[in-house]
């Protein structure tokens, strides 16, 4: 069974992301609105970085006979 | 609730820092004001009172407000002993020493330093048309500073709690 707090972690990440980018857009930094849109990317994959490793090990199982 | 209590005392302490880091820009365009009439009044102990440097300093240091009296003071205590050289050094030293008292940037200091570079090495004439001249780059030091302080100083408020948020989320 999923987690479901993780979705909405992800989520709610994701949100805070936009704000923080719509911000420094809005103040005329966007080179580093583009560094922390890159940020948010990185973290949400290190929230889902086991999940997916889980995923792979699952599916090398499935086909090893 | 210990969790709780840590994630609201981590949103508080970064919407904090975002609060202290806008004010910072606020103190800057306050502190160039207070240079610029400063220095207005030293343009007039100079070629209205005809003062010698360090009074006309510790006079100006008397009618300024923190830090800039403390800059004016030292400068004067240190061009009455002469410990310095000339007038650029003792400045120099003066805002060594108050430095963390000041939220300047390098610029708005070369401006100030350049005048001190010139100060006392030729007739009133010279004099006036390099006060002139500083006057006008602090105007445009005190233009950029406004301006930057308007665009920025919601900026850092709303990022400082938007950083704060993310953390929050990310430990829970």
């Amino acid at each position: 069974m999923l987690d479901v707090s993780l979705l909405f972690k992800i989520g709610a990440t994701g949100i805070l992301i936009i704000i923080i980018d719509k911000i420094l857009k809005s103040g005329g930094k966007e080179d580093i609105a583009v560094v922390a849109n890159l940020a948010g990317v990185i973290l949400i994959l290190m929230m889902v970085i086991n999940l997916v490793s889980k995923l792979f090990t699952s599916v090398k199982t499935l086909f090893q006979f | 609730m210990i969790k709780i209590i840590a994630c609201a005392v981590i949103l508080g302490a970064s919407t904090v820092a975002g609060f202290i880091y806008s004010e910072r820009l606020k103190y800057r365009v306050f502190q160039l004001n207070e240079v610029q009439r400063a220095i207005y009044q030293l343009q007039n102990e100079i070629t209205y009172v005809h003062a010698l440097l360090p009074d006309a300093f510790k006079s100006v240091a008397q009618k300024s407000k923190e830090p800039i009296r403390e800059l004016f003071n030292r400068t004067s205590e240190l061009l009455s002993d002469n410990s310095y050289e000339n007038v650029y050094e003792a400045m120099n030293s003066a805002i060594n020493l108050i430095k963390n008292r000041i939220y300047l940037n390098s610029d708005d200091i070369n401006v100030i330093l350049d005048l001190s570079k010139t100060l006392g090495e030729s007739d009133i004439e010279g004099q006036i048309s390099i006060f002139s001249l500083t006057l006008a780059n602090l105007k445009k030091q005190i233009k950029i500073s406004e301006d930057y302080m308007n665009k920025n100083i919601k900026m850092y408020r709303y990022l400082g709690f938007s950083f704060g948020a993310t953390i929050v989320i990310v430990l829970i």
